[in-house]
Formats: structure tokens, sequence, C-alpha cells
């Protein structure tokens, strides 16, 4: 087949040429257009990243679960001018490629980055030029971290994500917004740093064991055999990757930058952002340090789990509905750490499953809430009741939306928990049978918060005021209609994804 | 002979010539004199520049190229009029910091100092203000007490190894048959080095600072935060040259992890943004310092980048603080709401800058900020946990500079829709050039960082 038209470059660089056209003067200042352009421009970058998928036939590119060490991407290619002989020297190449994994992630950013453009009409009154090309710069700088092969480019992207996403929350958001993308940004940085400690780690081991500098990801083949390396860098690693997924004492930005933010960007934070530590976790502590991982295994597994009952425990607390979906997002990011920490390939499909099914999922609460806001002007769960009765619409979609959340069967969200809880009872560790056990018992929870939350806000009278609210427009059916599609496609076939995961 | 000595000393001989003639205009009518002796503080420069041969003087060429952007610094009132006085103090700045990088003993070393400080402290009460004179009185006394303490370690030396001249001391302490160990030259090398350094804004004698950046003239600020700060640096590499000893690394990190730590607390409560570029200034120059503690061929070389990144993010900095004084956005605590919607192009690049000091990425303090950290950490596993420390001060360090961020993107006050900008145009165009460069190295840093470690071979 030919591939010829399948570029990287294209693929990570449209967007900032995106950007470009809608920060100059071209499209006149004029809103319209500017959206337009956004909408058709984001909707053929997705189809163009599916092609990557749709025509990848060949067997070579599998990123397997125990054999990483070995693995070759199957379509690599280098940026001529910032890939240069005098980085060369020390070890660092300029070069993106696309493995399985990669494919996936990289159709997932796209896709939910089409969605939120489309779904941004109802939100963004002001700004919006400077909106529309800081979210393709954003979208641009994420494309890039999952395709590069290169810890220190990764590294720079890492910290280079701060900045839109530091604007994107505190221009738009409410009153607090500020403070929370300080908070944010904080945060992530201080991980970040640990992140470097790790990196310069492995990059000075590698040095010493094998005599060359390389900061190559898919080319250090850790030769020490020292645990006590391998752990602390392990350690450090987990610090500034948990800190984004994010693991339970490390939490406390995400309930405010998630409230803060506009809905728009609070669908990016949890769809893709969230989903950047586990990558991260994934390229590095699985493929570069197995035997770290392996030793920290069982401790990832008990933060999974105080994640997915501490996330359940405060979700079904809140009063305010956004933290209440905010807040089921650090839940659900457990039962995926708990997949990735199981060490065997049926969780690690598990997780990248759940993955994809939580981004979808977690995109359709955030526009329900969105557009609850929007028409009744509040978050509080008590002072909303009765909508079924003026959105009869919305509400079809809420339920199916939510039913996925909890994870009903012919739905994405059942497909990954059942993969991961099915890894963990078959692992090889006795203790990870004990959090299968656990999960399984909580998973209970997560229907608690979320059918409580559809039962205030859905169910009861509606007030007199709001009896001539209008139920959800063609755009915002668009959106719902395109998740919901989505959903229900992953749950009843997901040998899609399962197949192209699978060795 | 002779011939050979003055080869050597051109550049300085060149500056020398041109505060004479500075000297000389200062007596002739007052009309033309702002813009012949910029010009010619200008040209001596210049040529000084030109007349600089060996090729292991990075840090003096830095200076020639500060100074002719400080010169260009534009300025009102009372800079302007008696800019052959100003520009005169300036040189003379230059030329005894220039003379502080090539002297090898400690008594030379003091004696430049002293005559750094005498121009500085005449700088800094440069206005006439009340205000600034008693700042400038501030900045004089605590350099008493720096040099006392510096004497005092000078003279421990002396009486230890009966030499003041940098190798005569090396060879004393290499030598195996010596009277004293190792650790008999630690107390009197951390009195030199808190001595020294004073002048950075390095704890224990660095409480002048945040008082002097509050009150003084931007243009004063841009040289004081930038010329006597390489020279010291450059001083360090040769004081420390004998005693490249763990111990001395470890009191240099403690030292500079407090000052660190003293900023970014002290920043967090803080409006003024004068203020703010002196905390920010803390936490880079403790960065700076820990590096040069370390002294490996790495760290030294971490140590010139670092400066030349971070000099250059820093007058792009002061340049854009003087627009912001010289606008309608001016007053006390630097109040420039919604300064982003009236003037984006200046706003940007005005942010680049602080991002730079703050050590995001595609910019020259990322680079600076990752090349310095690998340099620590390859100095030996011990030096982990000051990393870690020194990541914590970063952190704190984060929330002031996006505070700066915060107040310039905030939404447009409806008092105030019009930019009025006054005689600003030079130091736009200085801060423009330097964000560009600020993102050149940022995206290219290979070529500076390979002339650092070839420059560092050599010391």
């Amino acid at each position: 087949m030919d591939t010829n038209i399948l570029s990287i470059p294209i693929l990570i660089l449209l967007p900032l040429i995106a950007a470009g056209i809608i920060a100059s003067p071209l499209l006149y200042n004029n809103s319209i257009f500017t959206r337009r352009f956004a909408k058709g421009f984001s909707i053929l970058h997705f189809f163009y990243a599916s092609m990557f998928f749709l025509l990848n036939t060949t067997n070579k590119s599998l990123l397997t679960f125990g054999t990483s060490n070995s693995h070759e991407p199957y379509l690599t290619s280098r940026i001529p001018l910032l890939d240069n002989a005098i980085l060369h020297q020390i070890g660092i190449h300029v070069t993106f490629s696309l493995d399985n994994l990669s494919i996936l992630m990289v159709i997932l950013t796209t896709l939910v980055f089409t969605i939120t453009i489309v779904a941004a009409k109802l939100f963004i009154k002001e700004h919006i030029k400077m909106f529309y090309s800081l979210i393709f710069i954003l979208e641009s700088i994420l494309l890039m971290i999952f395709t590069t092969n290169d810890m220190f480019v990764f590294f720079t992207l890492w910290e280079l994500e701060l900045i839109p996403m530091y604007f994107l929350i505190s221009m738009w958001g409410n009153k607090n917004a500020k403070a929370s993308a300080t908070k944010f940004v904080l945060y992530t940085f201080g991980g970040s740093l640990f992140l470097l400690l790790g990196i310069l780690l492995i990059y000075y081991t590698n040095f010493a064991t094998s005599g060359v500098f390389s900061a190559d990801i898919n080319q250090i083949s850790f030769l020490t055999k020292n645990p006590l390396i391998q752990i602390i860098i392990s350690v450090l690693l987990l610090i500034g990757f948990g800190v984004k997924i994010p693991i339970v004492p490390m939490h406390r930005w995400l309930a405010d930058a998630h409230t803060d933010a506009i809905t728009p960007v609070s669908m990016i934070l949890a769809a893709i952002l969230l989903k950047l530590g586990v990558y991260g976790l994934i390229r590095f502590n699985m493929q570069i340090l197995p035997l770290g991982f392996t030793i920290l295994a069982p401790i990832i597994g008990i933060l999974a789990i105080v994640n997915i009952i501490y996330g359940a425990m405060l979700a079904y607390n809140q009063k305010n509905i956004k933290k209440v979906v905010a807040y089921s997002s650090i839940s659900q990011m457990g039962i995926i750490l708990l997949g990735i920490a199981t060490l065997n390939q049926i969780a690690y499909i598990g997780s990248v499953f759940h993955m994809i099914s939580h981004a979808l999922v977690v995109m359709g609460l955030f526009m329900i809430v969105g557009i609850v806001k929007q028409r009744f002007k509040t978050h509080n769960m008590k002072r909303l009741s009765g909508i079924a009765s003026v959105m009869p619409r919305l509400y079809g979609f809420s339920v199916l939306i939510s039913l996925a959340a909890i994870g009903i069967p012919f739905l994405s969200g059942f497909i990954g928990e059942f993969l991961n809880i099915y890894g963990a009872f078959n692992s090889v560790m006795s203790i990870f049978k004990l959090f299968a056990l656990i999960t399984v018992a909580v998973l209970v929870l997560s229907a608690l918060y979320i059918l409580n939350l559809i039962h205030e806000i859905f169910m009861g009278s509606i007030p007199e005021k709001y009896k001539h609210v209008q139920d959800i427009a063609v755009h915002e059916f668009l959106v719902l209609s395109a998740i919901s599609l989505l959903i229900v496609i992953l749950g009843c076939c997901p040998f899609v994804i399962i197949n192209f995961l699978s060795p | 002979m002779i011939i050979d000595t003055i080869q050597n000393y051109i550049p300085e001989i060149v500056i020398g010539f041109s505060i004479i003639l500075e000297v000389i205009l200062s007596f002739s009518k007052e009309k033309l004199t702002y813009t012949i002796s910029n010009a010619i503080a200008f040209i001596g420069l210049v040529c000084a520049t030109y007349s600089l041969i060996d090729a292991t003087v990075l840090p003096s060429e830095l200076y020639m190229s500060l100074l002719k952007i400080l010169i260009c610094f534009d300025s009102k009132g009372i800079f302007k009029a008696r800019s052959t006085t100003f520009n005169i103090f300036l040189l003379s700045a230059i030329l005894f910091s220039m003379l502080i990088i090539s002297s090898n003993d400690f008594l030379s070393l003091y004696v430049n100092i002293e005559l750094l400080s005498i121009a500085t402290y005449f700088l800094l009460a440069f206005d006439r203000k009340a205000t600034t004179v008693k700042e400038s009185l501030k900045y004089l006394v605590t350099n008493l007490v720096a040099s006392a303490l510096y004497l005092i370690g000078v003279a421990f030396i002396y009486g230890l190894s009966g030499s003041i001249d940098f190798n005569g001391i090396s060879s004393r302490i290499n030598n195996i048959h010596s009277d004293y160990t190792i650790s008999t030259y630690i107390i009197p090398y951390t009195f030199i080095i808190s001595g020294l350094a004073f002048k950075l804004g390095v704890f224990p004698l660095a409480n002048w600072m945040i008082d002097v950046f509050k009150r003084v003239n931007v243009k004063v600020l841009a040289y004081n935060s930038t010329i006597p700060k390489i020279a010291i640096f450059g001083a360090f590499i040769k004081v420390l040259s004998p005693v490249s000893w763990f111990e001395i690394a470890l009191i240099m990190s403690i030292l500079g992890l407090v000052t660190a730590f003293w900023g970014g607390f002290y920043g967090i409560k803080e409006n003024n943004i004068k203020a703010l570029m002196g905390c920010s200034s803390y936490i880079n120059m403790s960065f700076i310092f820990i590096a040069a503690g370390f002294y490996t061929k790495l760290t030294i070389a971490n140590v010139l980048f670092y400066l030349v990144a971070y000099t250059i993010t820093n007058l792009g900095a002061w340049a854009g603080i003087s627009v912001l004084e010289n606008s309608n956005y001016h007053d006390e605590n630097f109040n420039f709401q919604g300064y982003f919607y009236n003037n984006q192009f200046f706003t940007i690049n005005f942010s680049v800058c602080i991002i730079a000091l703050l050590g995001f990425p595609v910019t020259s303090g990322f680079i600076a900020k990752i090349y310095t950290i690998s340099g620590i950490l390859n100095s030996g596993i011990l030096a982990i946990p000051v990393l870690f420390f020194l990541i914590f001060s970063m952190i704190i360090g984060v929330v002031f500079y996006l505070n700066i961020l915060r107040k310039m993107f905030r939404n447009n006050p409806v008092t105030r829709n019009e930019v009025i900008e006054t005689s600003v145009k030079n130091n736009k165009i200085i801060l423009y050039l330097s964000s560009a460069f600020t993102i050149i190295i940022g995206l290219a840093p290979a070529w500076l960082i390979k002339m650092c470690e070839s420059i560092s071979l050599y010391m």
C-alpha cells in the first residue's frame, strides 16, 4: 500500500499552520469565518489522522507487553532544521514516529479537539481568534508529545504545553480561574522538574553503562541491573507523571482547574491532558525501566485503589455538578492506573481502551454540565431539578452517557473496566486478585454518584421561571450524538481497538 | 616588553580614552551633549570590542555588547541633562569590571571591586532624590561590611599560605608537605565567598537588593543587575580554582538555597514589578551561584551559558518595564491591567522575557535551566538533595512570575482604553531584539553551548 501521503510532519504541524492562519488578518476579525474555518480544518485533520489507523496493515509497529526493548516504530521522520549534527553528538534526535499506541492517542487527540471546537460555539463569546489559535497550538504540541522519540524533546513539549493551557484556563474561565490556572501550572511545573531529574538520570546512567550518549526512548535498553537506581528513577518519574494523572496526594489542582475553566477547556483537560500522564508511564516506566516498574507495581496498585475509592467518595459528596464530573475522572483514572500496574497484556489493552472510553464519556458529561450551566446559570445541584421535562433530548443523551460512565454492557465503559479487572484477576502477583475484588466492590460507588447526579438535576418538578428553556440546538445535538454513537460503537465492537493493540 | 603589556590592555586603554573624551565634553554647552556623549561611549566600546584578541574573553565581550545596549536605553529628565556624567560612571564601571576579571591576586581583585562599588554608588544616587540617596547609602554601608568580611578571609589565607596570588595559594594547598590540612582553608574561603556574594545579592548580605530595586531608576537597575554580576562570577571562577572541593560546593549550595527560598517567598506577596525583578534576580543568581560552587568543567560552561541567557533576557525585561513606566499605565504598583488588549505586540515580547526568566520552553531560560541542572547532576550523586531543594524554590518562584503575566492579560479596565507612551522608542527596540535573541537561543542553543564549553576548557 502506498503510504507516501501519510507524513508525520504534516500531521503534527498542520494545526500550527491553522493557528497561524487564524491569528493572521486573513480572516478579517470575523468570528463566523473563524469558527467555520476552525471547524472545517479540524474535521479534515481528524480524517487525515484516521488514515494512519486505516492504512496501517504492517505488523511491525506493535508495542507489545514485555518485548519493549526490541520494538521499532513503523513510521519515522525527522525535522530537518532542528535535527542537526551538533545535537546528534549529545544523543538528541528531533525525530517523530508512530507505533500503535501513538496512533491511537493521535486519533483520540484529533477527535477530542474536533468535538471541542464544534462545542466551543456555545461557550466562547469573546477573544475568539485568540481562543482558536491557542487551541490549535495546544493540539500541535500534544500531537508532538504523543509521537516524539526523544526524552528531551518530550520534556520540552511537556513544559511547553503549560503555556497555552495557562492562558486557556485563565482568560476564559470564571473569576477564580486565574488562581486555579496558577495552581495547575505550579503543580505540573513542580512535577515536571522531578521528571527532568529522572530523565537526566536515565541519560547519564545509560551513558555510564553503554558508553553512548542517547536520548532515544526506543533505543535505550537499560543495561543496569541495579534495582536501587531503577527504583529511584521510577519514583522520580512516577511523581512527575502522577501529578498529571492525578494520583491522589497530588490531585488538588484538578477540581479547581476543571471547575473554573470554561467547558471546552475542561473537556480537553479531562480527555487528553490526564491521559498524558498514563502515556508517560507506559513510555518511560514500563518501556525503559521494567525492573523498577515491576518492583513498584504493588505500590502503584495501592495508589490506584486509593484513587478509585477517594475519587468516588469525593464525587458523591459534591454539590457542584461540575465538580462531580471532575472527581469522577480521578476515580476512572484509578482504574486505568490499576490496569497499567497489573503488568499483563490484557490489562494493558484494557487500560488503553479505557483511556479512549473515558475520554469520550467525560467529554459528554462536561458537555451536558456546560449546557445546563448555560441554560440555568448555576452549577449548584440543589437549585436544579426537573430539567427532563423541558429538555427531553438532553435527558436522553445524559442517560446514555451516564450508563457508559457506570459501565453497563454494550457501552464502551464496560469493556474498559471489564478488561482491567479481568487482567488483574489473571495477574501473576496474587495481591492484584485482591485489588480486583476491591475494584469490583467499589464500582458500585460510581453508579451511586452518577445516578445521584442524574436524579437530582433531571427528575422532579421544574421551577416556574425555567418553563420556557429551549432544548438542545443543532450543534449541541451533533456533539452529543457523535459522542454517544462512538460510545455505542466501541461498546458493541471493541475488537477494532483490541485487535489493533494485541500481538 | 612594554609593547606586549600594552597590547594586552588595549580594550581597557580605549575605554579609558573615551572616559577622558567624555570628561572634556562635559565642559561644553549642554545642547548637543546627550547625542555626542552617547556616540563617544558607543564608538569607544565598539573599538574596544574589536581590539579583544584573546579567545577566552566571552565575559568581556558580553560586557561590551551589554553596555552598548545600556547606552541606547532611552531616558528622560536628569539622566538626559547630565548624560556625560552618567556615561563617565558607566564607562568606568565597565573598566573596573574588566579589571576584576583579569586580576590574578586577592589584592588587585579587592581594589577593583572597591572602585566598581564607588562607580555603582554614584550611579545609584544619580537622580539625587532623597529616597535614592538613602538606598545608595544602604548599599554603601552593606558594601563596607562585605569588604570587611572579604579582607578578614584574605588575611587568614595570607597567614596560612604566605601568598595572595591565586596560583601561589593553589600550589601551597596542593603541597603534600603543607603544615595545614584542607579543612583549615574552608572558613577563610567562606568569608571571602560571602564578601563577594554581596554584589550578586546572595545571602548573607543580600537584603539591600529589593529596597534598591524598588526606588532606583530603571536605567541604573538595568546596569546594576547585569554588569557587576558578570564581573563577580568572573572573579569567582578564578577565586575558587584552588579550592574545588565538595565542602565549598556544599557551603555555596546552602547560601544559594537560602537566597532562592527567600526570594521566592518574598515575591509571593509583592506587587511592585521592580521588586519582583529583584526576587527573580535572587532565584536566578542562586542558581548560577550553586552551579559555580560545584566547579567542574561542565558547571563553568553552565555558568557562562546561564549568564548570557539571563543578562540578555533581563535587559529585555527592564526595557519593557521602562516602557511601562513611561506610559499612562504607570502608578505606584505598576498596575498595568489589560495592557495586552491595547498593545499586543509589545505584551507578547515582554511575556517572552518573563517566560524566559521563569524557564519555560522555547526560550533561552529553559535551555539554561536544563543545562545547568544536568551539569550539577553530573558532578555527583551527592548533588541530588541540593537539586531537590533548588527545584522547590523554582516552584515557589513560578507564583510571582505568573502574577506579572496575569496582570497583563486581565480583562480591559473600562477607564483606560488608550495607551499613551512617551519617548520609549529605543527601549522598545531593545525589548524586541532581546526577546528575538531569547527565542533564537531557545530554538538553536547548540552553538552557544559549544562556545561555552570550549571557553571553559581554558579555565
